[in-house]
């Protein structure tokens, strides 16, 4: 039975994380998390205040058939379960990759590099996580680029304060020729697209500076940087 | 700004990935995969101590997460940590399913099996720069040796509450109320 006092609770929610429940408890307090949004955030607490105990385990290299099995079982067609859209019905494919590249880019974005520039043919999708120079641990935006060269802007964190300014958006393929503006971005703005002028490669950088209202005059950035990073390959 | 490293980026990214995968994104599936996969195996194996039991429970779990992805709310819970719990709960289910209490019979058996993980993950712990481990090895270490040792083994080897009797030689009344005990603490430090 579920306890009703709130610290029993809470011990009951840390019995369940650490695996101290019997098996019928354990049911139950599933169960219970369905229904009770309270127990569960108990359990999603200490679950992660113990994460970093998980984090102990040594990893593995997983068996070369393991991803084949699960791509197999997770094919869009293959999805057995139905459940309401949260979101738009839109293209996600390449916010997705967008967010592997930023995964990898978290904690080593300065050691990704400048030289990875290439000539390649095609527009290959690319991602950006885009963090405030003085804090590269705190994305602000992460950048997509698809193989239309469609441009993508995904806010992730606060709203930047622009007070009277504006905040513009701009990429660099060529230090010789300097940025292009890829517009102003409401400082509000969840999400905001535009196209690129001409294939970007790995390395491409991305930015956002506060420019005075209506942005800048001279068509390159003159405020400070506010969010920048640079683009990876999705493989 | 604050130094210390925290996890709340990748927590981020992850809970996109994780959005995105709840809009039918295998690419996403495929970001998670190759970020965690890896460390999932580790997880299911330390549990389960059965490799391909492990590899069976994290192809388990990747499945759910995809099944299952729309319900996770980050509002409500941190990315790295349902994931985690994704493998957790189905390893320690599996190790019910195999009767792991029968198998750590002996005191000297469910001894053997959960110290060395324990005191691997509590090295390991302290070797992780990021904020949330610096606070939960700070407030492992108001327990005593024991209750610590619990606590650690009960998590990361899914010893019953039957195998840290046995492991610690105590009743098994006593090891449910140092447990408990041990969870006030940590209650109370971590807030």
């Amino acid at each position: 039975m579920i306890p009703t006092s709130p610290e029993d609770r809470r011990l009951h929610a840390a019995l369940h994380v650490l695996g101290l429940l019997d098996e019928a408890e354990m049911a139950e307090a599933r169960r219970q998390a369905e229904t009770d949004p309270g127990f569960a955030a108990e359990i999603a607490a200490w679950e992660a205040r113990l994460a970093p105990l998980a984090r102990t385990a040594v990893p593995e290299t997983p068996p070369d058939d393991l991803w084949r099995a699960i791509a197999d079982a997770t094919r869009p067609d293959a999805r057995t379960v139905s459940r309401e859209p949260r979101r738009g019905r839109r293209p996600r494919r390449a916010f997705a990759a967008l967010a592997l590249a930023a995964s990898l880019l978290v904690g080593v974005l300065a050691g990704l590099g400048i030289g990875v520039l290439t000539d390649a043919p095609d527009q290959e999708p690319l991602v950006a996580v885009l963090v405030p120079p003085d804090e590269p641990g705190r994305p602000g935006y992460i950048v997509r680029v698809d193989t239309q060269r469609n441009v993508v802007l995904q806010r992730l964190g606060d709203a930047p304060e622009a007070g009277d300014g504006a905040i513009e958006f701009w990429t660099l393929a060529d230090p010789a020729i300097g940025p292009n503006s890829l517009g102003l971005v409401e400082a509000s703005a969840q999400r905001y697209e535009a196209v690129l002028e001409g294939d970007a490669a790995p390395g491409r950088l991305f930015e956002l500076t506060l420019e005075p209202a209506g942005g800048s005059s001279t068509g390159r950035p003159t405020g400070p940087v506010l969010f920048i990073g640079r683009a990876v390959a999705l493989d | 700004m604050d130094e210390t490293p925290d996890k709340n980026a990748e927590n981020q990214v992850l809970a996109a990935l994780i959005a995105d995968c709840a809009g039918g994104d295998q690419v996403a599936l495929r970001s998670v995969y190759e970020r965690y996969a890896g460390l999932m195996l580790g997880i299911a194996r330390r549990l389960t101590r059965r490799p391909e039991q492990a590899r069976d429970i994290v192809q388990e779990a990747f499945i759910d997460l995809w099944r299952n992805a729309a319900r996770f709310d980050p509002a409500r819970g941190n990315a790295e940590a349902w994931l985690i719990s994704l493998v957790r709960y189905r390893a320690l289910n599996q190790n019910r399913a195999n009767g792991r209490a029968l198998r750590l019979a002996s005191a000297v058996e469910a001894e053997g099996a959960g110290q060395p993980d324990a005191a691997a993950a509590l090295g390991r712990l302290g070797d992780d720069s990021m904020a949330d481990a610096i606070a939960l090895k700070h407030c492992l270490e108001r327990l005593d040796e024991d209750r610590r040792a619990m606590v650690v083994q009960s998590y990361v080897s899914g010893h019953s509450h039957d195998d840290l009797a046995r492991a610690f030689a105590r009743p098994l009344g006593t090891v449910k109320t140092q447990i408990r005990a041990a969870l006030r603490v940590l209650q109370e430090c971590l807030g």
